[in-house]
């Protein structure tokens, strides 16, 4: 029953976050989905391909884990938000990507994990104003990550902190846009280096080798003068790899 | 565990090593390459525009009063048609011409100079706190009670007065259809409009109201008089005294701030706001000469030999003086008050004791006390803005 129930919330998350339509708006940062790797020995591997939301934005995120050495892991992830149309120019709206890579520590317990991993990564931020009037911005982000997962045979549920430091690295903008806008971006420009912490929980049904995921991050500061889109709730399905290989592996 | 005791300070020194970067330094533009070129050719305008906004110092909001709303590109593109001589007959008079940006936005001459030199009929009115003005003409109150434009009222809103000045034989001596062919031939207004208007459609409404923005954000609030006034005044709003010792005035300008306020706020406003009346007959000639002000606008009686109450802000920037600039100095405007007013059959009640006119009798001291009190109400940062200067190459 329990299962079912989680079950029909996780559709039903997952309905919403693909079916719901967007109303685009601007935006200048949108956290992705804090991945919280789940690892207890060497060459366990994981890949997530999910669809996150937030304000003024859907984003494609894919995000991969791998333990090359014992209590060792390094992440990739990869988030693309916004539509296509906004970057060529035929819709208004906020475009935001993110490619970053990380290593780490962990240690298995149990049902579960404690991670502490760190990274880097860099995107960009792009804005169609309309009337040809467009911002850019290039951002660079380095993350510390401590965080702890769950598992059982059925559920998984994770907690994490995410701590950024993002730096807006180069930009332009057209002058000539909504004052609100503008006054955001004058915001940045002047702050310039943000440590900015991130909450990240996840829950999930694990269907082995796939896991049924939802996540909800959020920015922790209130950065309502930035025009940063604050959340971001991602449904995702997670491909357990290493148990796959390791499955094969027993069979032969 | 020896791994995470290994990996942290790593950690840490990572982040130290990327801790240091450059401040952000975000490019701004207004204008596209092509379109900054073709201005460049004939404009020194910036690569983003200044700020138009006005912003009343706090005695004045907290009584109320609020300036005009400002559309910086509008402003913008009102600033180039303010400036530009191609708006005239003989292409020699722009609206700067008779509006100086050194005198305060009025003019050195007694009478300006129209095309051909032709002369006009009176003196040119500081444009430089039009703001002033702004939250009383034209449709915010009742139109026929808010302050008006040109010394005889004719004109209800900026608007009017620069389509005034514009189709004037004596001024411009254009037709608004002229003006806007003369806009429509020059390339820099392409961008400009497109800017202003979201397309380069040039219109006689267009090019009005954009020279009225420019004309609205000719804001004059830094003055000494309006920071001692906001300093004194605080949040002691109600009912404030303009005749309180001001901490930051000298003796003297204490002493010229009292003659004045017991005895020209009555007309020109205790705290060099909006002026007190629309207009009055204040005694320059005891008959109505062929000048009939306002009465010759309204043919009503009363009104004959009136003329519009100007604000007496930067007044030390915008001799000569009165409607025909017949004085050259604050010096002989203060002796007229002292000894010359005339009794004229519309001299203001202000003006008068019982059926004479009123004679101040100032002494010299009292008179150069009054002189140098109206020194704090210039703002000399207006002449030299260069958001407000000439953007012609």
């Amino acid at each position: 029953m329990k299962i079912h129930n989680t079950l029909r919330f996780l559709l039903i998350s997952a309905v919403f976050c693909i079916t719901c339509p967007v109303f685009a708006q601007h935006f200048y940062y949108a956290p992705n989905a804090v991945h919280i790797p789940m690892m207890s020995e060497k060459n366990d591997a994981a890949l997530t391909v999910g669809i996150g939301r937030g304000s003024g934005y859907r984003a494609l995120e894919v995000q991969a884990a791998y333990s090359p050495l014992r209590h060792v892991a390094i992440m990739f992830n990869y988030f693309d938000a916004g539509s296509k149309e906004v970057e060529r120019l035929k819709e208004t709206g906020g475009r935001g990507k993110l490619t970053e890579a990380g290593a780490g520590v962990y240690q298995g317990m149990t049902n579960g994990c404690i991670s502490l991993l760190a990274g880097y990564g860099q995107g960009y931020f792009f804005n169609n104003y309309g009337l040809e009037r467009i911002s850019r911005f290039e951002v660079q982000r380095w993350f510390v990550q401590p965080a702890l997962m769950y598992q059982d045979k059925f559920f998984r549920g994770g907690l994490a902190i995410r701590l950024n430091r993002l730096y807006y690295s180069e930009g332009e903008t057209a002058f000539n846009i909504d004052e609100n806008e503008l006054n955001a971006i004058q915001n940045i420009e002047e702050r310039s280096v943000f440590f900015l912490p991130e909450l990240g929980i996840h829950t999930g049904i694990n269907f082995a080798p796939f896991a049924l995921n939802l996540s909800l991050t959020t920015i922790f500061p209130k950065t309502y003068n930035l025009n940063f889109a604050r959340f971001n709730s991602n449904f995702s399905l997670t491909l357990d790899i290493g148990r796959m290989v390791k499955k094969e592996g027993k069979g032969k | 565990m020896k791994k995470i005791r290994f990996t942290l300070p790593l950690f840490v020194l990572v982040l130290l090593a990327v801790a240091c970067n450059k401040k952000s330094d975000f490019n701004y533009y207004y204008y596209s390459p092509e379109e900054y070129a073709v201005l460049s050719q004939h404009l020194n305008l910036n690569d983003v525009p200044e700020d138009y906004s006005v912003e009343f110092p706090n005695h004045l909001r907290v009584q109320g009063l609020f300036p005009r709303p400002v559309e910086r590109d509008k402003a913008v593109l009102g600033r180039v048609l303010f400036y530009d001589k191609s708006l005239s007959k003989d292409a020699k008079v722009a609206c700067a011409s008779c509006h100086k940006q050194d005198a305060g936005f009025g003019d050195t001459k007694a009478v300006s100079l129209g095309v051909y030199d032709r002369p006009g009929d009176r003196n040119s009115i500081a444009l430089a706190s039009v703001s002033n003005f702004s939250a009383y003409y034209g449709t915010d109150l009742n139109g026929s009670l808010a302050i008006r434009f040109f010394w005889d009222n004719r004109a209800a809103t900026v608007k009017e007065q620069s389509e005034g000045s514009l189709t004037n034989p004596k001024e411009m001596d254009m037709h608004l259809s002229e003006v806007a062919a003369a806009v429509q031939a020059q390339p820099y207004y392409e961008p400009l409009f497109k800017k202003a208007y979201g397309d380069v459609n040039v219109t006689q409404e267009r090019v009005l109201e954009s020279i009225a923005n420019f004309i609205n954000a000719m804001g004059s609030y830094q003055s000494k008089f309006d920071d001692e006034a906001s300093k004194t005044m605080g949040t002691n709003n109600y009912n404030f005294d303009y005749k309180t010792t001001f901490a930051g005035f000298s003796a003297a300008e204490n002493r010229g701030k009292t003659l004045y306020e017991n005895n020209c706020s009555s007309c020109h406003s205790a705290s060099m706001g909006r002026p007190m009346l629309y207009n009055s007959n204040n005694g320059l000639d005891a008959v109505t000469g062929s000048d009939r002000g306002v009465g010759g606008v309204t043919s009503l009686n009363k009104d004959e030999g009136t003329f519009k109450v100007p604000t007496l802000r930067n007044i030390t920037l915008t001799a000569p003086y009165m409607h025909d600039g017949r004085f050259a100095t604050l010096e002989q405007v203060v002796e007229h008050y002292s000894t010359g007013v005339k009794n004229h059959p519309n001299l203001d009640f202000r003006l008068k004791v019982g059926n004479q006119s009123k004679l101040l009798h100032l002494t010299s001291s009292e008179k150069q006390d009054l002189i140098t009190f109206l020194g704090t109400v210039t703002d000399d940062k207006v002449r030299t803005a260069t958001r407000f200067a000439d953007p012609f190459k």
